[in-house]
Order: structure tokens, then C-alpha cells, then sequence
């Protein structure tokens, strides 16, 4: 066998039509090492991974979680995957999965004002295709969304029913954490309750709760999959 | 009761279980050493508050799955009982929801037993956690009228 066969390890080539955060998944899934470079209008973002972790983001002037979600906002572009470059700097401490979750959660506050006002947030929140409103409105068995702080104030809604399930939602949330107390299994995550007649998908964000009233007849997992879905895919 | 709990603790990803009476007291418990029976019993206790405060939300709490940190908790209204599991975080909850499926539909056959004959026949339970009423509901809501 010659030498530069034995150089040629995994594949190379193009994909079109991946959404950014299902490649990224696969890297995180695949303890990836190395540089992730996303390309928009002349813009580059930077994703660094670490054994499958995702350690320091960059993207002009924003690093860290900020920078992470302002890739991850980009409607469009495209990606290279760089195995052999590497960072010494370390901005991201949390899981990817958390770190996905989380970076939607900025987008959101972004889109909704609470962060900053700038051209590049404006631009996000029209390639991204709008608010949560936008992107939950259409899930089947959806009946009213509620995104609140930690103190249950609700930041942004869906349906006439969103302040009462707000309330609902962090009852439920205030009686975990006691039961989770209780049990000594650390900090609440999330939540699926079924009733007979509705239900209620809880998931909890680094700053925010996001609650869904599901109808009766409705399969709350089955919507649970698909606000996660609409909240992490960009295209 | 303990031969059906026993057949879903068993499950890959579960760590262990319990039933409550309707009241939240404790009638059986497969569970690590370290939680003892009083800790359990305010815990079912917890969960059954939780699920009467959101009776009317939900016309009926049948099943509530609840994610943490280092686990998750599924609990599951069989009746007059509350079928209770906590789980690693990483267990399978649908292939886990076919073994509790079976173990409620078990549960369900059996006699239910009023709380004033389990004390009379000497069975130690924990007592229900004392909890403030509306000690869950976060001061903003305590007079909405929302929790009665």
C-alpha cells in the first residue's frame, strides 16, 4: 500500500440542505475534535469542539454563548469541519445538549428584545423566520404557549389561556424542586404531565421556563418533539 | 404489591419505586437504603399535591414523567394509588411506560385498601409531608383563584 493511501482516513465531500444543528449534533455524538467554520455573507463563525464538547464559539466580536447562538441563527450558509485545529481558549462549560437549548433561549430573548438591539440581532430574527410565535403557531395539538422568566412572569405567549398555564406551569415547577430536594437529584429539568383532558410540557431554559398546554387529544411527547425541533432548526 | 412493583424496578434505567395510597402514604417501597420511609412519604405526598393542583389544568393528572439533574421521576395515577419510579436520567421513558403499563394495569385488579385498615393492621407508613397549602404556589399567583 502505498503512502498516500494510507493517509486517506473518513470521507470528504458536500452536503446540502443539512441544517446546521443536525451537523453539529453528529459532531458532539461522535466526539469530535477540531474546528467547525460556518460561513454566511462573508462572515465566519467558529465552533470548537473537544472530545464531542463544544468549548469556545466566535464570531466577530461575540464569543461563548452569544456567538454560539448567533450561528446557530443563520438561516443559511455554509460549514467545514477542521479535525486538527484546536483552542487553548475555553468559553462553553455545559453539555451541547444544554448549550443547544440554551442558545435558542438567547435567540428567543434576542428576538424579543430583552437583549441587545443591534443590526446583527435584527438580521437574525429575519433569517431565523420570525419570533417563537412564528415557529410554534403550527404544531399540531399545540393549544397555548407560555416562555417566563424564573419568577414565572410571562415574557412571551401564544393563546388566550397562556397567563393561567404560566401559573400552572410553575406550581408544577415550585412543587419538583421540592420533590427533586427531597431526593437529592439536583436542579429541575423539565416536565410532562398528562391529564384527561390536556397537558402540559414543561422545558426549562438557563434563564427561562417554556410551557406547553397540549390538547386532550394531542400526544404531548409527540409535540414535546416538535416545539424542540422548531426551536432548534434554522433553515 | 410488591411482586408487581418489583417487575417494573427491574426495568433497564430504574433505580426504584413505590406506591402511595390516595392520601400520599407509603404502602410499598423498592428503593436505595439511603431514602428512608419518612422521606418517601413527603415526597408521595409532593406529588400527589402536585397533581390535585393541577387537576383542573388537566382535568386529572394520569401520569407525570419530571426530569432532574442526576434522575427523573414517573409517576403514574393507577386508581386509588399512585405508581411511583425513579429512574436514572437516561432511561428510556417509552420503553419503560410497556412494564408500567402492565404493572398498572396488576395494580388495578387488586382490592384497594382504605388508609384507617392499613393502620389497623399494623403496617408502618410514612406520614404525609407538612406542607403549607399553598406553600407550591409562587407568591405572585396565591391569590389569582387559579389553585382554589
Amino acid at each position: 500500500m502505498n503512502n498516500s493511501a494510507q493517509q486517506i482516513v473518513g470521507f470528504d465531500g458536500e452536503v446540502s440542505g443539512m441544517s446546521l444543528t443536525d451537523l453539529l449534533q453528529i459532531k458532539a455524538m461522535g466526539r469530535f475534535s477540531g474546528r467547525i467554520v460556518v460561513e454566511q455573507n462573508g462572515k465566519s463563525g467558529h465552533l470548537f469542539f473537544r472530545e464531542g464538547d463544544l468549548v469556545h464559539a466566535q464570531l466577530d466580536v461575540f464569543e461563548g454563548k452569544e456567538a454560539f447562538a448567533r450561528i446557530l441563527a443563520w438561516g443559511g450558509g455554509t460549514f467545514r469541519a477542521e479535525p486538527k485545529v484546536g483552542t487553548t481558549r475555553q468559553t462553553l462549560h455545559e453539555g451541547f445538549q444544554f448549550l443547544l437549548f440554551d442558545a435558542i433561549r438567547l435567540q428567543d430573548e434576542i428576538a424579543a428584545g430583552i437583549g441587545q438591539q443591534s443590526q446583527a440581532t435584527e438580521a437574525v430574527q429575519a433569517q431565523k423566520g420570525g419570533s417563537m410565535k412564528d415557529r410554534l403557531s403550527g404544531i399540531a395539538g399545540l393549544q397555548d404557549v407560555a416562555l417566563t422568566d424564573r419568577n414565572g412572569s410571562v415574557v412571551q405567549s401564544i393563546g388566550s389561556n397562556a397567563e393561567a398555564l404560566a401559573a400552572q406551569g410553575m406550581y408544577l415547577v415550585s412543587k419538583s424542586c421540592q420533590i427533586g430536594d427531597e431526593l437529592g437529584l439536583g436542579s429541575f429539568k423539565g416536565a410532562v404531565v398528562q391529564g384527561a383532558s390536556g397537558h402540559i410540557v414543561t422545558l426549562e431554559g438557563a434563564k427561562n421556563y417554556l410551557f406547553v398546554g397540549v390538547q386532550g387529544d394531542g400526544k404531548p411527547s409527540a409535540v414535546e418533539t416538535e416545539v424542540r425541533r422548531a426551536l432548534a432548526n434554522q433553515g | 404489591m410488591e411482586t408487581i412493583l418489583r417487575s417494573v424496578v427491574t426495568s433497564q434505567g430504574v433505580i426504584g419505586g413505590m406506591i402511595a395510597n390516595d392520601s400520599g402514604q407509603l404502602l410499598v417501597r423498592s428503593l436505595p437504603d439511603m431514602y428512608d420511609s419518612d422521606q418517601l412519604g413527603r415526597v408521595c405526598a409532593l406529588l400527589m399535591e402536585q397533581q390535585l393542583g393541577l387537576e383542573d389544568a388537566t382535568g386529572g393528572v394520569r401520569q407525570a414523567e419530571v426530569r432532574f439533574e442526576l434522575g427523573k421521576l414517573i409517576a403514574r395515577s393507577v386508581g386509588e394509588r399512585l405508581l411511583v419510579l425513579l429512574c436514572e436520567p437516561g432511561a428510556n421513558v417509552q420503553m419503560l411506560l410497556i412494564a408500567l403499563n402492565v404493572a398498572a394495569k396488576k395494580l388495578e385488579k387488586l382490592p384497594h385498601v382504605p388508609a384507617n385498615q392499613l393502620a389497623a393492621s399494623g403496617k408502618k407508613e410514612a406520614k404525609p409531608a407538612e406542607v403549607r397549602k399553598d406553600s407550591g404556589i409562587p407568591a405572585a399567583y396565591r391569590n389569582s383563584g387559579l389553585f382554589g
